[in-house]
């Protein structure tokens, strides 16, 4: 398959206009939720046993 | 009836369903974004699938080298906290994009640096980071031999002699020949081998803890601590396994874009990388204290006495090929990705050989490598750590998460990631000045540091050093539709 075609650059336009139609509020979206959870768990870890070997 | 797409070509339905699956393979090998349809994996699948990557013989390695710089109880604490940064800035930097848009890691960074400036980051992270990892592979596998052989005939191994050297240059040919037959033979070794893993490290604990109690074993020394400064040592181990965390950069944004949103392309890396490492390194600290040697080859053979020792041994050889096979058939088909019509061109069997050489090199050249892996480990954490601050400053708060999926794929030639000749030189700075930071903060080589790392290691004032002097200066300098179509520029 010819990368760069006029058929390639179509099926690229094809899978963008898929994207966007999803827009912002696609499920499985990370959310300010996930990032706060991540935040806390690596506090969480690093106190935690920094802590225990302090 | 025919459909018109945004570039104005007409394709009838025909036309369509005949290269659909054509398109689906393209996207599969990277050529296009996913779509969320054709993504296969759940969260379970990706967990399953990232933690059978991680469990993998370099753990015992890097768990066996931070035994040489604390005991285990600060080895423990160190192989957590190093692991769970480097983890997930990687993943923040990789995962979360390749999640939202299916696309391939190193076309997404043409973003970043520009189309020619992501085929250089290529061949600076992933071909020295896998030709390195090949060549210290290959001398375990050489070790693996060398002790197995010793242990069946009653002799003595010698690490360093010629028949390690010859082992490893066969564990090198034979990863050639399994790569070259496809990724069918790969796929049956992986699936013997990570569930054995598994079970040998459990068998390990289990021996250990036979003849330790958690507190003798906690109650532990270093095996050669390089300095008195014992806070020192520590934060030299936080920074062997920040930069064991951050090596998975080349690697885990094209897994995630096989997952079918952001959170399961996320999330698993922190159940499987994360968890999966954690668990082989503290094996391999806690067998390399116990039996004073921080060689998995050398320990494996005293805490299991003979007839066990033949065993894992010889298992250990076989797992380190399957490594070897996982990361040279990855990095090869990356390079085929971002190369050149010229690369593109040459057979699949003769690249294979051609990346091999230089491990061959190293191996018969350089055996010393092998037990100081550690260092290239983290000097490699010198480009990684720099390369997600990057990432994650370009992606989240440039770009605000959001990529131009026609200017990734389509022509670069004047297109939206043009820069200078398809270099970003900002992007580039930005990685110069996070590498420049780490080595200036922490010398891999010498270990030499200044009084800053004690308190902040050197990957983490690299990684956000290099974020903000990306951030800064694009704001500043990047206007335009050639120099990377920023939102607000």
């Amino acid at each position: 398959m010819e990368r760069l075609s006029a058929d390639w650059l179509a099926e690229i336009d094809r899978r963008a206009e898929v994207y966007e139609a999803i827009g912002e509020e696609a499920e499985g979206r990370m959310t300010v939720i996930d990032y706060l959870g991540i935040a806390a768990l690596m506090l969480f870890l690093t106190i935690g046993f920094w802590t225990w070997v302090a | 009836m025919t459909t018109e797409t945004l570039s104005g070509t007409h394709m009838s339905p025909s036309a369509q369903h005949a290269s659909s699956n054509g398109y689906a393979a393209a996207a599969e090998r990277g050529d296009a974004p996913l779509l969320p349809s054709e993504r296969l994996w759940g969260f379970k699948e990706f967990t399953f699938a990232n933690s059978a990557l991680a469990i993998a013989t370099w753990a015992f390695l890097i768990g066996g080298a931070v035994g040489l710089f604390v005991g285990p109880k600060e080895g423990i604490a160190a192989i957590v906290i190093g692991n769970i940064f480097g983890v997930v800035l990687t993943a923040l930097a990789t995962t979360v994009m390749a999640g939202r848009y299916g696309v391939e890691q190193f076309i997404g960074i043409r973003s970043q640096f520009g189309h020619n400036g992501s085929r250089l980051v290529y061949l600076l992270a992933v071909i020295v980071l896998t030709m390195g990892w090949l060549a210290v592979l290959a001398m375990m596998f050489g070790r693996s031999i060398d002790g197995l052989t010793a242990l069946a005939t009653g002799g003595t191994a010698d690490p360093t002699g010629i028949k390690v050297a010859i082992a490893a240059v066969g564990a090198i040919l034979l990863t050639w020949y399994i790569v070259a037959r496809g990724p069918t033979s790969i796929k049956v070794f992986n699936m013997i081998v990570s569930p054995l893993l598994v079970l040998l490290m459990i068998g390990m604990l289990w021996l250990i803890f036979r003849q330790h109690s958690f507190a003798e074993l906690m109650g532990m020394e270093a095996l050669d601590p390089p300095f008195e400064d014992k806070r020192l040592n520590f934060i030299i181990a936080i920074e062997i396994n920040m930069a064991a965390g951050f090596s998975w950069w080349p690697y885990i944004g094209n897994l995630a874009r096989l997952t079918r949103n952001e959170r399961t392309a996320f999330w698993p890396n922190i159940f499987g990388i994360f968890g999966a490492a954690v668990l082989g390194e503290i094996v391999g600290l806690l067998a390399a204290v116990s039996m004073g040697d921080s060689d998995p080859t050398v320990w494996m053979t005293q805490i299991a006495g003979v007839g066990v020792g033949i065993v894992a041994l010889g298992f250990i050889a076989f797992a380190n090929v399957t490594s070897m096979a996982n990361i040279l058939y990855t990095s090869i088909v990356g390079l085929r990705q971002v190369g050149t019509a010229g690369i593109r061109k040459i057979g699949w069997g003769t690249l294979l050989f051609a990346f091999c050489i230089i491990p061959l090199v190293l191996v018969l050249a350089y055996p010393q490598m092998y037990d100081g892996f550690f260092i290239f480990l983290v000097w490699t954490s010198a480009l990684n750590s720099a390369l997600a601050g990057i990432g994650i400053a370009d992606y989240f708060f440039l770009r605000r998460q959001r990529l131009d999926l026609r200017a990734l794929h389509g022509r670069q030639e004047g297109g939206s990631f043009q820069f200078l000749g398809g270099f970003n030189p900002i992007g580039l700075f930005a990685l110069a000045v996070g590498f420049v930071i780490y080595v200036w903060l922490f010398n891999p080589q010498t270990l030499d540091n200044v009084t800053a790392f004690r308190y902040l290691t050197a990957s983490l004032p690299s990684c956000v050093i290099a974020g903000l002097v990306h951030y800064v200066l694009t704001r500043v300098f990047a206007k335009g539709p050639l120099w990377g179509n920023y939102p607000g520029n």
